[in-house]
């Protein structure tokens, strides 16, 4: 089912941009040309399709997944290592080196380089739309409410998962001073005290502003770049840094931030 | 005044609009290798593999019911497609605008003509299953607004392939977008109560609802906790073994939501099996099986969204009929008896005649037989 389908794409591709941010988070960049990457442009009834989902883990190692080339971009210190291909990925997260595919109602554990370790159905009693985690060898789905749902274990594989099925919050609460004059205020909590906050500035029609937040400190983030951009994702790393991936006209800028 | 009656005659209320909103994002389906390709475009390839899904997929022009959706698969359609494989006649599904006309009960508009059955609203004024709009691109439903604050929606999505309920994007997601108001929708429902609970007929289930403004607040304690102050709304389901399983349910809820799931015989807290905060699994034997999910009240209620799983590894229908040993009581006693169907007890368990040749049938009674030699054991 995955192939491995490309290695070391190239260290020279992109650039790494500033490494100091506002408000004293530091920031790392690096620019992946959209030439990397498949890109459809919204059409009508269908917002653009572009890489929205990114995981990051330890050593400096991160993933993007491609939904139009249908394939997994591996990245090392935000430089693109290689690809693997991958048929249908709805979410994805690292496991110490390997990664934790969501297909649809399976997961499926596979090395950075694509080989194959093994899959598990989803258990029944997880709901359908989650996001994955992954905390220590078990490997849970967040719903919408942030509560975790027991997957699987994955030690020297993937095992069904044990216990009770529902495993409560997955993160402890942001709390966050909403911006002024904001007409609504939405937190995604992500671990390790990172937060993307998005504030509802202006209304017909509705005008955000993003931002990424840490004790306090924030960070502003694009939002509806590239015309009707693809959703853009973030993701804590084994080291605490924050992950973002925002696609602008150049490329997908992949950014790392750090207190 | 007869602008109003004719209004009314046609106007669909806010929680029917999520109850099938809900069915979109959590139908199962399956298909097979036949509905990866499709007979009327060479160059089409379905974004899915032969399996079982749920959530109907995205299909670019698409505006299907759920049971034509099934058919179409089963007659050999395509599933899904994107706007790069043209709007095709052999591929099934729903896009954005196919999904909101069909929750909305309407004709199929799209984002570019939604105008004309919508009315501008402001964020503030946004409600649950009002639409969020990006006319000539894409449009959700709005669902709820978790207590962080972010937006959760409906959408058929051609970027996740699917019909979802997506909570994780924040409001950045929607920028440039318009808050509409299908101009035919009422506040309001009135399902999920004692008298028209919300059937299940096939597990696994999962739901997505709302304990908050739920018609139903009649029960307010449950034998099984009893001093345990259930005394806010509720939310009923309920189904009917055939033969005895374990039932295993799941509620999850929101910051500043508590709602607890119980398990009972009939709807009125006097013959409850089981119940939880969070998860509970129970031995059900054959009969009607009620779940009822209700508000907690401690220092206030705590009335909310919550969101159901349930999976049941017995067998769901009428309960089979007792052999008495006489053939004129056999099935003859109504309720849920099979009245249609004699099943006579022997030493290797239950043996069927006359089940009209179904395979559920037959699935059922080698089960029984099954649960039968168990019990004996």
């Amino acid at each position: 089912m995955l192939l491995f389908v490309s290695v070391a794409l190239a260290g020279d591709v992109g650039s790494v941009g500033p490494v100091s941010g506002p408000d004293g988070l530091r920031v790392e960049e690096r620019v992946v040309p959209w030439a990397e990457f498949g890109f459809v442009p919204a059409a009508q009834e269908q917002k653009a399709i572009g890489p929205d989902r990114v995981a990051a883990g330890a050593d400096g190692l991160a993933a993007v997944w491609d939904p139009v080339r249908q394939q997994v971009l591996v990245l090392h210190d935000l430089v693109v290592q290689g690809a693997f291909a991958a048929s249908r990925v709805d979410d994805l997260a690292f496991a110490g080196r390997d990664l934790v595919l969501l297909e649809g109602r399976t997961i499926a554990l596979v090395g950075a380089d694509g080989r194959d370790h093994g899959n598990l159905p989803v258990p029944d009693l997880v709901p359908t739309n989650i996001d994955l985690l992954v905390q220590g060898s078990d490997v849970w789905g967040v719903d919408p409410f942030g509560n975790r749902h027991a997957i699987a274990h994955v030690e020297g594989g993937l095992s069904v998962a044990t216990g009770a099925s529902f495993g409560g919050p997955a993160f402890a609460k942001v709390e966050v001073t909403p911006r002024a004059g904001a007409l609504k205020t939405s937190v995604r909590t992500l671990g390790a005290g990172w937060a993307i906050v998005d504030s509802v500035v202006s209304d017909f029609p509705i005008g955000v502003e993003r931002a990424v937040v840490h004790d306090g400190r924030s960070l502003p983030l694009e939002t509806r770049s590239r015309s009707w951009t693809p959703a853009d994702d973030a993701d804590v790393d084994a080291e605490g840094r924050l992950v973002v991936i925002v696609p602008l006209a150049d490329g997908l800028h992949v950014r790392r931030i750090s207190q | 005044m007869i602008t109003l009656l004719v209004a009314s005659a046609f106007a669909i209320d806010r929680e029917d609009v999520l109850d099938q909103a809900a069915q979109y994002a959590f139908h199962p389906w399956s298909m097979t290798s036949v509905n990866e390709t499709a007979d009327c475009s060479a160059s089409y390839q379905s974004d899915y593999v032969a399996g079982s899904y749920r959530g109907l997929p995205y299909d670019w022009g698409g505006y299907y019911t759920l049971d034509e959706y099934d058919q179409a698969i089963a007659d050999g359609l395509g599933a899904g497609s994107h706007s790069w494989h043209g709007v095709l006649s052999c591929t099934a599904g729903v896009d954005c605008s196919g999904f909101v006309s069909q929750v909305w009960d309407t004709a199929h508009y799209s984002t570019s003509t939604f105008y004309s059955v919508t009315t501008d609203i402001s964020i503030s004024e946004l409600k649950r299953a009002d639409a969020v709009n990006d006319a000539g691109s894409h449009v959700v439903l709005f669902a709820y607004e978790t207590g962080a604050g972010m937006p959760v929606f409906y959408e058929a999505a051609g970027s996740a392939q699917r019909t979802r309920l997506n909570s994780g994007a924040g409001w950045s997601y929607l920028d440039g977008y318009q808050p509409v108001r299908y101009d035919d929708i009422v506040d309001g429902g009135s399902s999920a109560t004692v008298g028209e609970p919300i059937e299940i007929d096939a597990f696994p289930f999962e739901d997505f609802r709302w304990t908050a403004g739920a018609a139903s607040d009649v029960i307010d304690s449950y034998s099984c906790s009893p001093n345990t102050d259930e005394s806010g709304p509720e939310v009923l389901y309920k189904f009917s073994v055939a033969v005895a399983g374990t039932l295993h349910a799941v509620v999850s809820d929101d910051d500043g939501v508590d709602v607890d799931v119980h398990v009972m015989t009939s709807p009125d807290g006097e013959h409850c099996l089981a119940r939880h905060d969070s998860e509970v699994t129970v031995e059900v034997g054959p009969g009607d099986v009620w779940l009822a999910l209700d508000t907690y009240v401690g220092a206030h209620e705590f009335p909310g969204p919550f969101l159901l799983d349930v999976t049941f590894d017995g067998v769901v229908g009428d309960p089979l009929p007792i052999d008495t040993g006489n053939p004129e009581d056999t099935g003859s006693t109504g309720g849920n008896r099979l009245p249609w169907r004699r099943v006579y007890a022997t030493d290797g368990g239950i043996s069927g005649c006359d089940t009209g040749g179904s395979p559920f049938a037959l699935l059922a009674i080698g089960l029984a037989s099954v649960a039968a030699r168990r019990r004996r054991a």
